[in-house]
Protein backbone atom coordinates (compact mmCIF):
# COMPACT_ATOMS: atom_id res chain seq x y z
CA UNK A 1 0.00 0.00 0.00
CA UNK A 2 1.24 3.36 -0.82
CA UNK A 3 1.76 6.19 1.67
CA UNK A 4 -0.85 8.31 0.07
CA UNK A 5 -3.18 5.71 0.59
CA UNK A 6 -3.17 5.45 4.01
CA UNK A 7 -4.00 8.90 5.15
CA UNK A 8 -7.22 8.99 3.64
CA UNK A 9 -8.05 5.45 5.38
CA UNK A 10 -6.64 7.13 8.58
CA UNK A 11 -8.78 10.13 8.43
CA UNK A 12 -11.82 7.72 7.73
CA UNK A 13 -10.82 5.59 11.00
CA UNK A 14 -11.40 9.31 12.89
CA UNK A 15 -14.38 10.25 11.12
CA UNK A 16 -15.85 7.14 12.13
CA UNK A 17 -14.60 7.77 15.68
CA UNK A 18 -12.64 4.56 15.57
CA UNK A 19 -9.88 6.15 17.43
CA UNK A 20 -6.06 4.89 16.19
CA UNK A 21 -2.68 6.65 16.18
CA UNK A 22 -1.73 6.37 12.44
CA UNK A 23 1.38 4.18 13.90
CA UNK A 24 0.39 0.71 14.26
CA UNK A 25 3.57 0.70 16.65
CA UNK A 26 3.29 0.70 20.08
CA UNK A 27 5.32 0.58 22.65
CA UNK A 28 5.05 -2.74 24.18
CA UNK A 29 3.59 -4.86 20.97
CA UNK A 30 5.51 -6.57 19.02
CA UNK A 31 7.05 -4.16 16.03
CA UNK A 32 5.26 -4.42 12.76
CA UNK A 33 7.26 -6.11 10.13
CA UNK A 34 9.50 -4.83 7.11
CA UNK A 35 11.19 -5.65 4.36
CA UNK A 36 13.48 -2.41 2.99
CA UNK A 37 16.18 -2.08 0.77
CA UNK A 38 19.82 -0.54 2.06
CA UNK A 39 21.50 1.63 -0.39
CA UNK A 40 23.90 -0.81 -1.06
CA UNK A 41 21.07 -2.80 -2.51
CA UNK A 42 20.27 -5.70 -0.02
CA UNK A 43 17.27 -6.24 1.38
CA UNK A 44 16.80 -6.61 5.46
CA UNK A 45 13.64 -7.77 7.01
CA UNK A 46 12.68 -6.89 10.11
CA UNK A 47 12.58 -10.88 11.11
CA UNK A 48 16.24 -11.34 9.91
CA UNK A 49 17.52 -9.87 12.93
CA UNK A 50 15.55 -11.84 16.10
CA UNK A 51 17.44 -12.74 18.59
CA UNK A 52 19.45 -9.16 18.56
CA UNK A 53 18.17 -5.77 19.76
CA UNK A 54 17.22 -3.09 16.88
CA UNK A 55 17.51 0.32 17.00
CA UNK A 56 15.28 2.12 14.10
CA UNK A 57 16.65 5.75 13.11
CA UNK A 58 14.45 8.07 11.10
CA UNK A 59 17.60 10.29 9.37
CA UNK A 60 17.32 12.99 6.90
CA UNK A 61 21.04 14.73 6.71
CA UNK A 62 19.89 17.79 5.99
CA UNK A 63 17.48 18.28 8.58
CA UNK A 64 19.60 20.82 11.66
CA UNK A 65 18.69 18.31 13.92
CA UNK A 66 20.05 15.27 12.48
CA UNK A 67 23.44 17.98 11.75
CA UNK A 68 23.51 18.71 15.69
CA UNK A 69 23.77 14.56 15.74
CA UNK A 70 25.74 13.62 13.20
CA UNK A 71 28.06 17.03 13.18
CA UNK A 72 28.90 16.56 16.68
CA UNK A 73 29.39 12.84 16.12
CA UNK A 74 27.03 11.94 19.15
CA UNK A 75 25.02 9.73 16.51
CA UNK A 76 28.31 7.80 14.85
CA UNK A 77 29.55 7.06 18.40
CA UNK A 78 25.99 5.44 19.61
CA UNK A 79 25.89 3.74 16.38
CA UNK A 80 29.44 2.04 16.93
CA UNK A 81 28.88 1.53 20.70
CA UNK A 82 25.72 -0.45 20.44
CA UNK A 83 26.45 -2.14 17.56
CA UNK A 84 29.79 -3.33 19.06
CA UNK A 85 27.85 -5.14 21.65
CA UNK A 86 25.49 -6.56 19.33
CA UNK A 87 22.74 -4.41 18.35
CA UNK A 88 21.57 -3.95 15.11
CA UNK A 89 21.35 -0.21 14.24
CA UNK A 90 19.28 0.75 10.71
CA UNK A 91 18.97 4.26 9.92
CA UNK A 92 15.67 4.70 7.72
CA UNK A 93 15.29 7.38 5.30
CA UNK A 94 11.01 7.93 4.20
CA UNK A 95 12.23 11.33 2.01
CA UNK A 96 9.36 11.24 -0.71
CA UNK A 97 11.25 11.47 -4.38
CA UNK A 98 11.14 15.41 -4.42
CA UNK A 99 11.57 16.02 -1.18
CA UNK A 100 14.91 17.19 0.97
CA UNK A 101 16.66 14.17 2.00
CA UNK A 102 15.87 11.81 -0.43
CA UNK A 103 18.79 10.31 -2.56
CA UNK A 104 20.14 7.89 -4.92
CA UNK A 105 21.38 4.97 -3.23
CA UNK A 106 25.20 5.78 -4.55
CA UNK A 107 24.56 9.72 -2.83
CA UNK A 108 23.52 7.96 0.44
CA UNK A 109 26.19 6.16 0.19
CA UNK A 110 29.15 8.92 -0.42
CA UNK A 111 26.99 10.72 2.46
CA UNK A 112 27.24 7.72 5.01
CA UNK A 113 30.76 7.98 4.03
CA UNK A 114 31.05 11.48 4.69
CA UNK A 115 29.19 11.14 8.00
CA UNK A 116 31.35 8.33 9.13
CA UNK A 117 27.75 6.68 9.91
CA UNK A 118 28.29 3.46 11.77
CA UNK A 119 25.09 2.03 11.66
CA UNK A 120 24.26 -1.39 10.06
CA UNK A 121 22.79 -0.53 6.93
CA UNK A 122 20.47 2.66 5.69
CA UNK A 123 16.86 1.69 4.22
CA UNK A 124 15.44 3.50 2.10
CA UNK A 125 11.33 3.95 2.10
CA UNK A 126 10.68 6.27 -0.52
CA UNK A 127 7.03 5.31 -0.40
CA UNK A 128 6.71 6.38 3.44
CA UNK A 129 5.50 2.79 4.08
CA UNK A 130 7.52 2.00 7.48
CA UNK A 131 7.32 5.74 8.05
CA UNK A 132 3.98 5.83 8.41
CA UNK A 133 3.65 2.48 10.10
CA UNK A 134 6.14 3.35 12.94
CA UNK A 135 4.43 6.52 13.18
CA UNK A 136 8.01 8.14 12.52
CA UNK A 137 7.10 12.11 13.03
CA UNK A 138 11.03 13.30 13.14
CA UNK A 139 14.39 13.11 11.81
CA UNK A 140 15.74 12.21 14.25
CA UNK A 141 13.14 9.56 15.57
CA UNK A 142 14.49 6.29 17.35
CA UNK A 143 12.67 3.00 17.84
CA UNK A 144 14.16 0.59 19.99
CA UNK A 145 13.17 -2.63 19.41
CA UNK A 146 14.66 -5.67 21.61
CA UNK A 147 15.61 -8.72 20.81
CA UNK A 148 12.24 -10.63 20.93
CA UNK A 149 11.01 -8.19 18.68
CA UNK A 150 9.19 -6.13 20.93
CA UNK A 151 8.92 -2.38 20.47
CA UNK A 152 10.23 -1.17 23.62
CA UNK A 153 11.25 2.60 22.93
CA UNK A 154 9.44 5.39 20.95
CA UNK A 155 10.56 8.72 20.96
CA UNK A 156 13.51 11.71 20.88
CA UNK A 157 17.44 10.58 21.33
CA UNK A 158 17.36 12.86 23.85
CA UNK A 159 15.50 15.30 26.03
CA UNK A 160 16.48 18.58 24.34
CA UNK A 161 14.86 19.36 21.48
CA UNK A 162 17.49 21.99 20.24
CA UNK A 163 19.44 22.25 16.93
CA UNK A 164 23.06 22.79 19.20
CA UNK A 165 25.48 20.60 19.48
CA UNK A 166 26.53 22.57 22.98
CA UNK A 167 23.83 20.68 24.23
CA UNK A 168 24.11 16.97 23.63
CA UNK A 169 26.55 16.24 26.98
CA UNK A 170 23.99 17.83 29.21
CA UNK A 171 20.85 16.42 27.95
CA UNK A 172 19.35 12.62 29.08
CA UNK A 173 19.89 10.17 26.47
CA UNK A 174 16.84 8.41 26.51
CA UNK A 175 17.90 5.87 23.53
CA UNK A 176 21.55 4.90 25.06
CA UNK A 177 19.70 4.39 28.30
CA UNK A 178 17.08 2.15 26.07
CA UNK A 179 19.57 -0.10 24.95
CA UNK A 180 21.58 -0.30 28.20
CA UNK A 181 18.58 -1.66 29.80
CA UNK A 182 17.67 -3.86 27.02
CA UNK A 183 21.66 -5.50 27.03
CA UNK A 184 20.96 -5.90 30.67
CA UNK A 185 17.64 -7.72 30.15
CA UNK A 186 15.84 -4.74 32.65
CA UNK A 187 13.15 -3.13 32.04
CA UNK A 188 13.49 0.26 29.46
CA UNK A 189 13.45 3.69 32.21
CA UNK A 190 11.67 5.73 30.07
CA UNK A 191 9.80 4.28 27.11
CA UNK A 192 7.83 6.58 25.27
CA UNK A 193 8.98 10.54 24.43
CA UNK A 194 7.68 13.19 22.25
CA UNK A 195 10.57 13.10 19.09
CA UNK A 196 11.43 16.14 18.15
CA UNK A 197 13.74 17.28 15.11
CA UNK A 198 11.95 18.30 11.32
CA UNK A 199 9.33 16.33 9.98
CA UNK A 200 9.51 13.22 8.04
CA UNK A 201 9.38 14.46 4.54
CA UNK A 202 6.72 11.97 3.22
CA UNK B 1 44.77 65.26 16.17
CA UNK B 2 43.27 67.14 18.67
CA UNK B 3 39.97 68.66 18.69
CA UNK B 4 38.45 71.32 21.20
CA UNK B 5 35.77 70.95 23.90
CA UNK B 6 32.59 71.48 21.57
CA UNK B 7 34.04 70.02 18.65
CA UNK B 8 34.63 66.73 21.20
CA UNK B 9 30.61 67.30 21.83
CA UNK B 10 29.57 67.26 18.78
CA UNK B 11 31.52 64.11 17.52
CA UNK B 12 30.15 62.27 20.78
CA UNK B 13 26.93 63.23 20.00
CA UNK B 14 27.31 61.87 16.53
CA UNK B 15 28.87 58.79 17.46
CA UNK B 16 25.89 58.11 20.09
CA UNK B 17 23.34 59.07 17.55
CA UNK B 18 25.69 56.31 14.92
CA UNK B 19 25.35 53.76 17.67
CA UNK B 20 21.74 54.65 18.59
CA UNK B 21 20.73 54.09 14.64
CA UNK B 22 23.16 50.65 14.58
CA UNK B 23 21.01 49.10 17.64
CA UNK B 24 17.78 50.20 16.17
CA UNK B 25 18.29 48.32 12.96
CA UNK B 26 17.31 44.75 12.60
CA UNK B 27 19.95 41.99 12.60
CA UNK B 28 19.09 40.24 9.11
CA UNK B 29 20.14 36.41 9.07
CA UNK B 30 19.12 34.54 5.56
CA UNK B 31 14.86 34.76 6.24
CA UNK B 32 14.39 36.07 9.20
CA UNK B 33 14.87 39.97 10.81
CA UNK B 34 15.40 40.31 14.26
CA UNK B 35 14.80 42.83 16.47
CA UNK B 36 14.18 44.51 20.11
CA UNK B 37 11.88 47.49 20.31
CA UNK B 38 11.03 48.96 23.70
CA UNK B 39 7.38 50.30 23.93
CA UNK B 40 8.58 53.36 25.66
CA UNK B 41 11.37 55.79 24.53
CA UNK B 42 12.79 55.45 28.32
CA UNK B 43 12.62 54.24 31.19
CA UNK B 44 12.51 54.30 34.66
CA UNK B 45 14.57 53.04 37.42
CA UNK B 46 12.14 50.46 39.70
CA UNK B 47 9.10 50.60 36.81
CA UNK B 48 8.96 47.00 34.29
CA UNK B 49 8.56 48.54 30.49
CA UNK B 50 7.78 46.10 27.53
CA UNK B 51 9.75 45.24 24.80
CA UNK B 52 9.58 42.79 21.53
CA UNK B 53 11.29 40.98 20.12
CA UNK B 54 10.16 41.29 16.42
CA UNK B 55 10.98 38.90 13.90
CA UNK B 56 9.96 39.28 10.85
CA UNK B 57 9.69 36.11 8.60
CA UNK B 58 10.38 36.35 4.61
CA UNK B 59 7.14 34.42 3.08
CA UNK B 60 7.02 31.05 3.04
CA UNK B 61 9.02 30.09 6.03
CA UNK B 62 7.17 30.11 9.69
CA UNK B 63 8.54 29.65 13.08
CA UNK B 64 6.95 27.84 15.75
CA UNK B 65 4.66 28.30 19.02
CA UNK B 66 5.97 27.48 22.35
CA UNK B 67 4.15 24.15 21.40
CA UNK B 68 5.54 23.30 18.16
CA UNK B 69 2.69 20.59 17.45
CA UNK B 70 4.04 17.48 15.63
CA UNK B 71 7.60 18.93 14.90
CA UNK B 72 9.61 21.62 15.29
CA UNK B 73 11.30 24.12 17.99
CA UNK B 74 9.77 27.75 19.14
CA UNK B 75 12.41 30.62 19.42
CA UNK B 76 14.59 30.58 22.31
CA UNK B 77 16.03 34.03 23.65
CA UNK B 78 19.23 34.66 26.33
CA UNK B 79 19.08 37.83 28.00
CA UNK B 80 22.02 39.49 28.65
CA UNK B 81 21.17 42.28 30.89
CA UNK B 82 22.64 45.05 32.85
CA UNK B 83 23.04 43.98 36.59
CA UNK B 84 19.86 44.61 38.56
CA UNK B 85 17.68 44.46 35.82
CA UNK B 86 15.11 41.37 34.98
CA UNK B 87 13.77 39.95 31.89
CA UNK B 88 10.05 37.82 32.18
CA UNK B 89 9.53 34.78 29.75
CA UNK B 90 8.33 35.83 25.96
CA UNK B 91 4.83 36.08 25.38
CA UNK B 92 3.43 34.37 22.37
CA UNK B 93 0.69 35.63 19.94
CA UNK B 94 -1.45 32.67 19.04
CA UNK B 95 -0.36 30.60 16.59
CA UNK B 96 -2.25 29.49 13.35
CA UNK B 97 -2.48 25.56 12.71
CA UNK B 98 -0.36 24.31 9.87
CA UNK B 99 -1.28 20.97 8.18
CA UNK B 100 0.99 19.19 6.36
CA UNK B 101 -0.26 15.34 6.21
CA UNK B 102 0.34 13.44 8.17
CA UNK B 103 1.49 16.19 10.36
CA UNK B 104 0.37 19.20 12.21
CA UNK B 105 2.55 22.02 13.41
CA UNK B 106 1.55 25.21 15.24
CA UNK B 107 3.28 28.19 13.38
CA UNK B 108 3.75 31.77 13.67
CA UNK B 109 4.21 33.71 10.49
CA UNK B 110 5.31 36.85 8.94
CA UNK B 111 5.44 39.76 11.48
CA UNK B 112 5.85 38.14 14.52
CA UNK B 113 6.23 39.77 18.10
CA UNK B 114 7.40 37.81 21.11
CA UNK B 115 6.42 40.70 23.81
CA UNK B 116 8.20 40.82 27.27
CA UNK B 117 8.62 42.59 30.52
CA UNK B 118 11.52 44.20 31.42
CA UNK B 119 12.22 44.84 35.34
CA UNK B 120 14.84 47.58 35.94
CA UNK B 121 16.30 47.93 39.59
CA UNK B 122 14.99 50.81 41.55
CA UNK B 123 18.24 52.08 41.45
CA UNK B 124 20.43 53.03 38.45
CA UNK B 125 23.00 55.60 38.45
CA UNK B 126 23.65 55.72 34.23
CA UNK B 127 22.02 57.64 31.79
CA UNK B 128 21.21 54.76 29.43
CA UNK B 129 21.16 50.99 29.85
CA UNK B 130 21.60 48.69 27.14
CA UNK B 131 19.31 45.01 26.56
CA UNK B 132 21.16 42.72 24.30
CA UNK B 133 20.25 38.94 23.86
CA UNK B 134 20.90 35.85 21.97
CA UNK B 135 18.14 35.22 19.68
CA UNK B 136 17.43 31.53 18.53
CA UNK B 137 14.99 30.30 16.01
CA UNK B 138 14.38 27.47 14.06
CA UNK B 139 12.17 28.25 10.44
CA UNK B 140 11.00 25.88 8.60
CA UNK B 141 8.72 25.26 4.60
CA UNK B 142 9.23 22.30 2.60
CA UNK B 143 12.78 22.22 5.11
CA UNK B 144 14.46 23.49 7.86
CA UNK B 145 16.88 26.41 8.40
CA UNK B 146 17.86 27.52 12.51
CA UNK B 147 19.05 30.41 12.51
CA UNK B 148 20.48 33.21 15.26
CA UNK B 149 20.75 37.01 15.88
CA UNK B 150 22.63 39.02 18.23
CA UNK B 151 20.50 42.14 18.86
CA UNK B 152 20.25 45.09 21.38
CA UNK B 153 18.95 48.05 22.57
CA UNK B 154 19.70 50.96 24.20
CA UNK B 155 17.08 53.23 26.10
CA UNK B 156 17.55 56.13 27.92
CA UNK B 157 16.61 56.34 31.81
CA UNK B 158 13.88 59.14 31.90
CA UNK B 159 11.10 60.27 34.34
CA UNK B 160 8.26 58.02 36.01
CA UNK B 161 6.08 56.71 34.45
CA UNK B 162 8.15 55.92 31.04
CA UNK B 163 5.73 57.21 28.09
CA UNK B 164 4.95 54.78 25.33
CA UNK B 165 6.42 56.34 21.80
CA UNK B 166 3.50 57.19 20.09
CA UNK B 167 5.24 56.23 17.09
CA UNK B 168 4.97 52.22 18.47
CA UNK B 169 1.81 52.29 20.22
CA UNK B 170 -0.28 50.45 17.35
CA UNK B 171 2.33 47.92 16.87
CA UNK B 172 2.67 47.39 20.68
CA UNK B 173 -1.73 47.06 20.76
CA UNK B 174 -1.78 44.53 17.84
CA UNK B 175 1.01 42.63 19.55
CA UNK B 176 -0.99 42.53 22.44
CA UNK B 177 -4.23 41.82 20.40
CA UNK B 178 -2.78 38.38 19.53
CA UNK B 179 -1.85 37.06 23.13
CA UNK B 180 -4.33 34.98 24.78
CA UNK B 181 -6.74 36.82 26.81
CA UNK B 182 -8.10 36.16 30.39
CA UNK B 183 -11.83 34.24 29.76
CA UNK B 184 -13.60 37.29 30.74
CA UNK B 185 -16.50 35.15 32.08
CA UNK B 186 -16.15 32.26 30.43
CA UNK B 187 -16.26 29.38 31.35
CA UNK B 188 -14.49 26.11 30.40
CA UNK B 189 -14.76 22.32 31.86
CA UNK B 190 -13.24 19.44 30.33
CA UNK B 191 -14.00 16.04 30.83
CA UNK B 192 -13.41 12.66 29.09
CA UNK B 193 -15.96 10.72 27.06
CA UNK B 194 -15.32 7.65 25.71
CA UNK B 195 -11.98 8.11 23.71
CA UNK B 196 -12.17 11.70 23.59
CA UNK B 197 -11.48 14.92 25.79
CA UNK B 198 -14.36 17.30 25.63
CA UNK B 199 -13.96 20.40 26.91
CA UNK B 200 -17.55 22.72 27.70
CA UNK B 201 -17.25 26.50 26.62
CA UNK B 202 -19.97 28.46 28.29
CA UNK B 203 -20.37 32.09 27.53
CA UNK B 204 -20.91 34.91 29.99
CA UNK B 205 -24.92 35.80 30.47
CA UNK B 206 -24.51 38.90 28.58
CA UNK B 207 -22.64 37.32 25.14
CA UNK B 208 -25.03 37.65 22.38
CA UNK B 209 -22.43 36.43 19.53
CA UNK B 210 -22.15 33.60 18.30
CA UNK B 211 -18.10 31.74 17.79
CA UNK B 212 -18.77 29.57 15.03
CA UNK B 213 -15.71 27.69 14.99
CA UNK B 214 -12.74 27.81 16.91
CA UNK B 215 -9.53 25.67 17.55
CA UNK B 216 -7.76 24.73 20.44
CA UNK B 217 -3.61 25.09 21.25
CA UNK B 218 -2.43 22.61 23.78
CA UNK B 219 0.31 24.44 25.83
CA UNK B 220 1.34 20.80 26.61
CA UNK B 221 2.84 18.61 23.61
CA UNK B 222 1.35 15.27 24.65
CA UNK B 223 -1.63 16.55 25.42
CA UNK B 224 -3.81 15.63 22.28
CA UNK B 225 -3.11 14.17 18.59
CA UNK B 226 -2.50 17.15 16.89
CA UNK B 227 -3.32 16.24 13.68
CA UNK B 228 -7.01 14.92 14.47
CA UNK B 229 -9.76 16.58 13.82
CA UNK B 230 -11.42 19.01 16.36
CA UNK B 231 -14.89 19.20 16.16
CA UNK B 232 -16.53 22.56 17.77
CA UNK B 233 -20.49 22.89 18.02
CA UNK B 234 -23.07 24.40 20.12
CA UNK B 235 -23.84 22.27 23.06
CA UNK B 236 -26.66 23.70 25.72
CA UNK B 237 -25.74 26.82 26.98
CA UNK B 238 -22.64 26.73 25.31
CA UNK B 239 -20.26 25.24 22.78
CA UNK B 240 -18.45 21.59 22.61
CA UNK B 241 -15.07 20.89 21.45
CA UNK B 242 -14.19 17.57 21.06
CA UNK B 243 -10.06 16.44 21.22
CA UNK B 244 -8.40 13.36 20.36
CA UNK B 245 -5.92 12.42 23.26
CA UNK B 246 -2.55 12.12 22.35
CA UNK B 247 -2.71 8.45 24.35
CA UNK B 248 -6.08 7.09 24.35
CA UNK B 249 -5.24 4.75 26.81
CA UNK B 250 -3.59 7.07 29.88
CA UNK B 251 -5.62 8.93 32.39
CA UNK B 252 -6.43 12.32 31.73
CA UNK B 253 -4.45 15.01 32.70
CA UNK B 254 -5.27 17.55 35.70
CA UNK B 255 -6.21 20.02 32.99
CA UNK B 256 -6.86 21.12 29.19
CA UNK B 257 -4.80 24.57 29.68
CA UNK B 258 -3.82 26.25 26.16
CA UNK B 259 -5.30 28.52 24.44
CA UNK B 260 -8.98 28.55 22.57
CA UNK B 261 -8.55 30.80 18.97
CA UNK B 262 -12.43 31.73 17.50
CA UNK B 263 -13.54 32.28 14.23
CA UNK B 264 -14.88 35.42 15.73
CA UNK B 265 -14.25 37.77 19.23
CA UNK B 266 -15.44 35.98 22.55
CA UNK B 267 -16.62 39.12 23.62
CA UNK B 268 -18.79 41.92 22.32
CA UNK B 269 -16.53 45.47 21.65
CA UNK B 270 -13.14 43.54 21.89
CA UNK B 271 -10.79 41.98 18.64
CA UNK B 272 -9.30 39.84 21.37
CA UNK B 273 -9.95 35.87 19.01
CA UNK B 274 -7.92 34.22 21.41
CA UNK B 275 -8.54 33.00 25.24
CA UNK B 276 -6.64 31.75 27.47
CA UNK B 277 -8.01 28.06 28.78
CA UNK B 278 -7.52 26.18 31.98
CA UNK B 279 -10.13 23.67 32.09
CA UNK B 280 -10.00 21.20 35.53
CA UNK B 281 -10.79 17.68 34.22
CA UNK B 282 -14.31 16.90 36.29
CA UNK B 283 -14.45 13.88 37.79
CA UNK B 284 -18.15 12.86 37.17
CA UNK B 285 -18.08 10.20 34.31
CA UNK B 286 -20.41 11.04 31.72
CA UNK B 287 -22.42 8.74 28.98
CA UNK B 288 -19.80 7.53 25.82
CA UNK B 289 -20.41 9.61 23.01
CA UNK B 290 -22.56 6.79 21.11
CA UNK B 291 -24.93 7.64 23.38
CA UNK B 292 -25.28 11.33 22.15
CA UNK B 293 -27.27 11.39 18.98
CA UNK B 294 -25.99 15.01 18.13
CA UNK B 295 -22.54 14.29 17.07
CA UNK B 296 -21.43 14.96 14.28
CA UNK B 297 -18.36 13.25 12.41
CA UNK B 298 -15.85 16.05 11.57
Amino acid sequence: MKAKFLLPILIAALALGAVQAWAQAAVGAPAPSFTLTDTKGAAHALADFAGKPVVLEWTNPECPFVKKHYGAKNMQALQAKYVAQGAVWLSVCSSAPGKQGHYPADEWNRILAEQGSAATALLLDPDGQVGLAYGAKTTPHLFVIDAAGTLVYDGAIDDNPSTDSADIPGARAYVAEALDAVLAGAPVPVAQTKPYGCSVKY
Amino acid sequence: MRYGAPMRALLTSWIFALATLAVAAPVRNGPVAAKLIAETRSFAPGQPFTVALRLTLDPPWHAYWTNPGDSGLAPSIEWKLPAGFTAGELQFPYPRAIATPPFMTYGLEGDVWLLATIAPPAEWNEARATLAATVDWLICDEYCVPGSAEVELTLPVGAAPAEPDPVRAAAFAAARARLPADPGGWAFRARRESDRFVLAAVPPADFAGDVPAAEFFPFAEDLIQHNAPQAWRRAGAGYRLELVPADPSAPPPAALSGVLVGASPWHAGSSRRALRVDAPFSDSEVPPRSANPERKTP
